[in-house]
């Protein structure tokens, strides 16, 4: 045992550390939350989820909706779901403005109409998902952050609907209530393990691979001093010459990009993806 | 006979650390006078029983601790012609092996216990020594490959050569441990030796060790050292030859001359560690301290440790991503 803690007491240290930052951070945190209060009078639905898709129970939406609720006040943005079955909605373009609209029709927003909102968008004719930010929310997520968010529910989201849907909720909340905006760069539980797999075998083989000994004579170790090697003979003669050639393929390739923008006079910000 | 203290009566044995005779009982220096004795069954000193074996030549008394050294077996035909004597003492040893294998994680805990590493003991192991003379024809034909661009196109140009080396070179003391309880592989590990301490034998230096007369005959051994020296005399040979991407239809023809074969005795410390029933054997070079030896695994760690690392991954991961949650 105490050449166990000798070995891994760094690891204990470790871990301890970063329980501790979570703590205080946390605690922090919550002192901070519950200081919002809704002000957008003009709101046309107090509805949050809005199942079109049908993919969703009766009590799986009551839980979402209950969710969302605890999550809006806690960061002071509406949270918004809308699965809809739309052969129509399928190019990217469609579906940001589909929800961009949404967001207008609605007169979404937590602080004022098309204020603070994120609107995420799931297609389940085919697969594609749209996330809208609007006000800070806008502000706050990056192309990085939505892609995160969209992958992270998408991830289980044709397995379990309300469990990816519950992600993309809680997602939202630790990204808007997060100070640096670092949500971004969370790990999937996927990678966490692979990564621990990883590093586990590489601590194995290191530790595991121990040989015999190492050779350190060389051709020349035992050599007679006063016999060194001596070429008595060495001739290289010419025979004959060859040459070949070959055509050399050239390849070329590009890629894209993506940014905000403006519908019906409001400003956007939003990605999107597929499942 | 062993060797006495002029001083004490008690046994004198050579000193690595002194390199000198010694008598660890009175301390003095260079005090050793030779005790002729009577048959290998018996130790001079106390009268107990040894053990010589087949091939010991020097033995640890069991009952007083004594060293015996047999002339039966190192005189006459059995006499070694060179010995470099132990430069390394056990408490040296015992530290290099610590020092080898402190940070494994995966060792049995006693590996390196006091207890355990006490039962060291060093050794003179018979080897055989090869002075040859060879002649190497090498021929073969090289290609030698040069390729540039022009424009969209890649050019391959291949010259061919006949090559033709002749080279005369000389091996001096190509060593061949010649005990059979020596796995070869673990031996050819502990070289080199250094040359520049051999010595012609002396008795006196086997003082404080075992030992060992030779197990088999030199021409027995001869063909594993020409082996060795063919393999370097290739690698020799294929220095002359670095010009050629590649050397096709190759034919080496090497001879050797055998011009001695010089019965030696060189030091090695032995450790002998068994673990759930099997033993696993640890070499060092009483000389240069070289190491050659595979530990054996603790299952039991191996899951331990490999576990802590696992969940330790985990749980760094899940906080670090809950911490990133919250920034």
């Amino acid at each position: 045992m105490k050449e166990y803690l000798k070995r891994f007491w760094i690891w204990y240290a470790i871990v301890a550390v970063l329980a501790v930052v979570y703590a205080v951070l946390t605690i922090s945190s919550n002192n901070a939350e519950g200081k919002y209060i809704r002000t957008n009078t003009e709101c046309l639905t107090e509805e949050r989820v809005f199942d079109y898709a049908d993919k969703l129970t009766d009590k799986e939406e009551q839980k979402l909706r209950e969710l969302i609720e605890i999550r809006e006040n806690q960061i002071g943005c509406d949270i918004v779901l809308v699965t809809v079955n739309d052969p129509e909605l399928n190019t990217d373009g469609k579906m940001m403005k589909y929800a961009d609209y949404f967001c207008i029709d609605n007169k979404l927003g937590y602080n004022k109409a098309v204020g603070d909102a994120v609107i995420y968008v799931d297609n389940w004719y085919n697969g594609y998902v749209w996330m809208c930010t609007s006000g800070k929310a806008q502000a706050k997520y990056s192309s990085a952050m939505i892609d995160h968010v969209i992958d992270y529910a998408c991830a289980v989201v044709n397995r379990d609907a309300y469990q990816g849907y519950e992600r993309y909720v809680n997602q939202v909340y630790s990204d808007m209530s997060s100070r640096l905006g670092l949500g971004s760069l969370m790990l999937q539980p996927m990678t966490i393990f692979i990564i621990a797999i990883v590093v586990t075998g590489i601590y194995l083989f290191v530790n595991l691979s121990g040989r015999k000994g190492k050779k350190t004579t060389t051709a020349s170790t035992y050599v007679a001093r006063d016999a060194q090697p001596a070429l008595h003979n060495a001739q290289d003669i010419f025979v004959t010459k060859h040459v070949t050639r070959r055509r050399i393929e050239s390849s070329s390739g590009g890629g894209g990009g993506g940014g905000s923008h403006s519908t019906g006079g409001h400003s956007f910000g939003g990605g999107g993806g597929r499942h | 006979m062993i060797f006495k203290c002029r001083n004490c009566g008690a046994n004198a044995i050579y000193s690595p650390e002194k390199q000198s005779m010694y008598c660890p009982y009175c301390d003095s220096v260079d005090c050793e006078e030779p005790a002729p004795g009577e048959g290998m069954n018996f130790c001079i000193n106390c009268g107990g029983e040894l053990d010589p074996g087949d091939y010991k030549s020097a033995v640890k008394c069991a009952h007083c601790d004594s060293y015996t050294i047999f002339e039966e077996r190192t005189s006459g035909e059995y006499e070694p012609r060179l010995i470099i004597p132990f430069k390394m003492g056990k408490k040296q040893a015992q530290e290099l092996l610590k020092k080898e294998f402190g940070k494994k994680p995966f060792l049995p805990s006693d590996f390196l216990s006091e207890g355990k590493m006490e039962k060291m003991e060093g050794m003179y192991v018979p080897y055989f020594m090869y002075d040859f003379d060879c002649d190497y024809q090498f021929r073969g034909t090289g290609h030698v490959v040069r390729k540039w661009r022009s424009g969209d196109t890649e050019y391959t140009e291949t010259s061919v050569f006949r090559v033709e080396r002749d080279m005369k070179v000389g091996f001096d003391k190509v060593p061949v441990d010649a005990s059979i309880a020596m796995a070869d592989d673990i031996m050819d590990l502990l070289e080199p030796f250094g040359y520049g301490s051999l010595e012609p034998f002396q008795m006196k230096y086997m003082s404080g060790f075992s030992a060992e007369k030779y197990n088999m005959s030199s021409s027995e051994l001869e063909p594993r050292a020409i082996s060795k020296a063919k393999r370097d005399a290739k690698e020799l040979m294929d220095k002359t030859l670095t010009r050629y991407t590649s050397i096709v239809d190759r034919n080496d023809n090497v001879n050797f001359r055998t011009e001695n074969d010089n019965y030696s005795l060189l030091p090695v410390w032995n450790y002998n560690y068994t673990y759930r029933g099997k033993t696993y054997l640890f070499k060092i070079n009483g000389q240069t301290g070289k190491m050659s030896g595979k530990p054996p695994i603790s299952v039991p760690k191996v899951i331990a440790y490999s576990a802590t690392v696992f969940l330790g991954m985990v749980a760094i991961g899940n906080l670090l991503n809950l911490i990133l949650g919250v920034l």
